[in-house]
């Protein structure tokens, strides 16, 4: 096996799950999002979407803040400087692996 | 490939839902719709300005309108957040609007179109207010709908009423002329009528798409 294979072993598994790869996504292309528009752009249910939500705020990738605009309650989340950090390394080693099987 | 390299890419997801995030706010028509009401009340404080009004009612009205103009003109971003934390985010959630997402600092191509467009305002009050010919308003008028495609042809929200404006408001100073000194305050009254109709439109279908929350 390659070295550049290898690297799909030390793949952080927290972000390869495709429901938190997609939170990923959004909250590293957003400052900043709240539990409705997640829920919306991902298409997950609320469930699916709030346990995700807490494996990533455990694994110190997310940030959660329960705040209000206007009257109405919003959950925001945002990625932490290591969820951003740990996103930017996810793809780098994604982009070697796919490069080395293409 | 170097490690650090930005994430976004052609086709890449992150580009793809940076993309969607901004047109996000534009989706409920808000933003259009207040800054039409803004441009309104600007073209009526224009107009106010240059009359001569001698009834005591009609000077009231035109320091309502001039203040009224200043007062959404500057708060004009807080009154969209307002506007938008009652109406879409219990509907589709909220998202950090563009201004929060861009660099505060203006890239050398943004800088370059401001500079082009500050031009062309400049231009066009020049050229409707000296040039005395009733068939300038046609001319500036179909330059302005050209340069508005020109510049807002890959925006996905994109409305033919933004696009026609000018050229229409443009014909119609030609057909039914009126004093040079009233010409831009013609254009800013019609590209404010178009944008607040074109963000009602839009805020109606999106209202239609996204009935409000049960409680």
């Amino acid at each position: 096996m390659t070295p550049d294979l290898q690297k799909l072993a030390s793949l952080d598994r927290v972000i390869h799950e495709p429901a938190r790869l997609m939170i990923m996504t959004v909250l590293f292309a957003t400052k900043e999002s709240d539990f409705l528009y997640l829920q919306r752009e991902c298409g997950l249910t609320q469930g699916n979407l709030s346990s995700h939500l807490v494996r990533l705020e455990e694994a110190g990738y997310v940030a959660i803040e329960k705040t209000f605009k206007g009257r109405y309650p919003l959950t925001i989340c945002r990625l932490t400087r290591s969820g951003r950090e740990a996103f930017e390394e996810y793809v780098y080693k994604m982009r070697v692996v796919s490069s080395s099987i293409s | 490939m170097q490690k650090g390299a930005p994430v976004a890419d052609i086709h890449s997801p992150v580009l793809d839902a940076e993309q969607r995030a901004r047109n996000y706010w534009f989706l409920d028509g808000l933003p259009n719709l207040v800054t039409g009401m803004v441009l309104l009340l600007m073209g009526f404080a224009l107009l106010a300005g240059q009359m001569k009004p001698e009834r005591p009612l009609l000077v009231g009205v035109s320091l309502v309108a001039v203040v009224l103009y200043l007062t959404f003109a500057l708060r004009i971003r807080q009154v969209v957040e307002w506007l938008k934390a009652r109406i879409t985010y219990p509907r589709t959630g909220y998202t950090a609007p563009p201004y929060l997402t861009e660099d505060s600092a203006l890239s050398p191509g943004r800088k370059r179109r401001a500079w082009v467009l500050i031009g062309f305002m400049v231009g066009v009050i020049l050229v409707t207010r000296f040039v005395e010919s009733r068939w300038i308003c046609l001319a500036v008028g179909l330059l302005a709908g050209v340069s508005l495609w020109l510049a807002i042809r890959k925006s996905e929200k994109v409305s033919w009423i933004d696009l026609l404006t000018f050229p229409v408001v443009g014909s119609c100073l030609t057909v039914f002329p009126v004093a040079p000194r009233d010409r831009l305050p013609f254009f800013v009254l019609g590209a404010g009528l178009a944008l607040a109709l074109s963000g009602t439109l839009r805020l109606v279908q999106y209202l239609r798409r996204n009935p409000a929350p049960s409680a």
